[in-house]
């Protein structure tokens, strides 16, 4: 009789493990899978994994993992309606925090909508550095330190200060002005943007052909003389608003790099925002 | 207790045994989505089968699934990095060759010949590899090729007796390429002579047309004592269209060159038969 019942178990155990077949797709190993493709930087697949689970156990820990993967894609519209999703949560304040950083990250102010408040310290420090920056990054406020109060640390602020002064010593060049000189004095716009080699180069080929104008004029060679002087012309329009567009060349070019350069310090602080709270892998 | 004992040896058995069947099954699966072409699917299945493969047994199969996969959809770095992986869990002499090779396949078609060469170099020295000279001269032949080195990829099929076809190949593309030194040679002595030479006749009679009217109008100049409108034509018009028909010229030919290699290369990807990048 023992050996009957032993023979039944034997026989109905593999039945019983059998259904577990396609376990690799059960949540947790899914999402220790999902945890792996993250630390792994396939955060699309990640973020589908993540998905996945959620569909079926829906959960803040997995919305937020899914925009921490849209983060880091730089998808960042879909990593805003992830977190906006989770304003009611406990992950509100990293949350808040991290679409703070997209906002900078986006060059976008916070439209007017009031600004988020936080109970933990150390987000409500990150939270202050980062709106001073995104405010910095709009050139809304000007240079004023005494209103940074404790937010920055004396390393911070140093580097601060030296992003507005370069920000203020920046003048920026008129491109109707750059277009009067060269009006005046062919390449003379060209020059005030800072481009010299081009504004002694226009200076040279049009007055060559100004003098070689009034030489052929000079000499009776009337068409020779015409073609000359209509050549001079046509360089020095060009030479007018090559000068207008150099100044707007300029301004643009010296924006971008003010910009670049704020944003690879803001890049090397990480916005100010604990790493902890973006995902941690080992 | 002797049945527990039993019980408890088929149990760990049973386990064992069904992880195997799923390992199994997972492979199978990622392979099947390969067959189908979605190696996007194909990838992320044999991700999940490298992750949950506790015991690497299926590290170099889903390695080389995942760097296959990644080469079909031309993702070529992901490719390199993947049968890199494949690589350092090779079982074997064979496995690790084949992978090596594959990394070098990629390279090829990256156009990384420098790399190629030292890693060709590296395998060659390796005495475990010292049966497979000729596959390493193959390939060796086809980083040439893909260099635009058609006259050496000749001389290293030439060794090779399979690859007859393809050094017939890269010996005629040779004959066909034209010669960028002389088409600008050429267009030094008689200005559009170059382009007549690269089969650009129209280009060549407006080069010549310009260069001929433009040095007329400037000895005329310097004949009438106009040095100064002579030195101005001379060197605003006569000079720049002198300059423009040399770089036209040397332009024409390398183009030429260029659309020489790749309709050889096009054609080598399409009916070429024998083993290729």
């Amino acid at each position: 009789m023992r050996t009957f019942y032993f023979l039944i178990l034997l026989f109905l155990f593999p039945t019983f493990l059998l259904p577990q077949d396609s376990s690799l797709l059960t949540t947790e190993r899914r999402k220790a899978f999902a945890d792996y493709l993250f630390c792994e930087k396939d955060y699309f697949r990640a973020s589908e994994e993540y998905e996945a689970i959620n569909r079926i156990n829906n959960n803040d820990s997995l919305t937020y993992q899914i925009g921490l993967c849209h983060l880091r894609m730089n998808d960042y519209g879909k990593a805003k309606n992830y977190f906006f999703q989770l304003n009611n949560s406990s992950f509100k304040e990293e949350s808040r925090l991290l679409m703070l950083k997209i906002a900078f990250l986006q060059s976008e102010g916070n439209n007017g909508s009031t600004e988020p408040s936080f109970k933990n310290e150390a987000y409500k420090t990150a939270s202050l550095r980062l709106t001073m920056a995104i405010k910095i990054k709009e050139r809304i406020t000007q240079t004023n330190l005494i209103s940074l109060g404790n937010i920055l640390d004396e390393n911070d602020k140093v580097d601060f200060n030296n992003i507005f002064l370069n920000q203020e010593r920046w003048q920026r060049k008129s491109p109707f002005a750059a277009a009067l000189f060269s009006a005046m004095v062919p390449g003379a716009g060209k020059i005030y943007t800072k481009n010299y080699g081009d504004g002694i180069t226009s200076f040279i080929v049009t007055g060559l052909f100004a003098f070689l104008a009034y030489d052929n004029f000079r000499a009776h060679h009337n068409t020779r003389a015409w073609i000359f002087t209509g050549t001079a012309a046509f360089f020095n329009v060009g030479n007018i608003y090559g000068s207008y567009i150099s100044a707007r060349n300029y301004n643009l070019e010296k924006e971008e790099e003010l910009n670049n350069e704020f944003d690879s310090y803001m890049s090397s602080k990480n916005y100010f925002v604990p790493k902890v709270i973006e995902g941690s892998c080992k | 207790m002797k049945y527990a004992r039993l019980f408890f040896v088929f149990i760990i058995f049973t386990e064992v045994g069904l992880a195997q069947l799923q390992l199994e099954k997972q492979f199978a699966y990622a392979e099947t989505l390969f067959v189908q072409e979605k190696y996007y699917d194909a990838i992320t299945e044999a991700k999940r089968l490298a992750f949950f493969d506790t015991t690497h047994q299926y590290s170099f199969k889903a390695n080389n699934l995942i760097a296959e996969s990644y080469r079909q959809g031309g993702k070529l770095s992901e490719a390199v990095h993947y049968f890199t992986r494949a690589e350092i869990s090779s079982h074997d002499k064979m496995e690790l060759f084949s992978t090596k090779i594959e990394i070098i396949k990629i390279n090829i078609l990256r156009r990384a010949f420098s790399l190629v060469n030292h890693q060709l170099n590296e395998i060659e020295k390796d005495a475990r590899f010292a049966a497979d000279s000729s596959s390493l001269q193959y390939w060796r032949g086809w980083n040439y090729l893909f260099h635009d080195d058609w006259e050496k990829a000749a001389e290293v099929f030439g060794k090779i007796d399979s690859a007859a076809t393809l050094k017939n190949i890269c010996e005629e593309v040779q004959k066909k390429k034209y010669s960028v030194s002389f088409a600008k040679g050429l267009s030094v002595v008689l200005p559009g002579a170059g382009q007549f030479y690269t089969d650009e006749y129209v280009s060549g009679f407006l080069s010549l047309g310009w260069n001929v009217l433009l040095g007329y109008l400037t000895v005329q100049a310097f004949s009438a004592d106009r040095v100064f409108d002579g030195m101005a034509v001379g060197t605003l018009l006569w000079l720049r269209f002198y300059n423009g028909n040399l770089s036209n010229a040397e332009k024409f030919a390398v183009e030429k060159n260029e659309l020489i290699k790749n309709e050889t290369l096009d054609y080598l990807q399409k009916n070429y038969q024998g083993l290729k990048p």
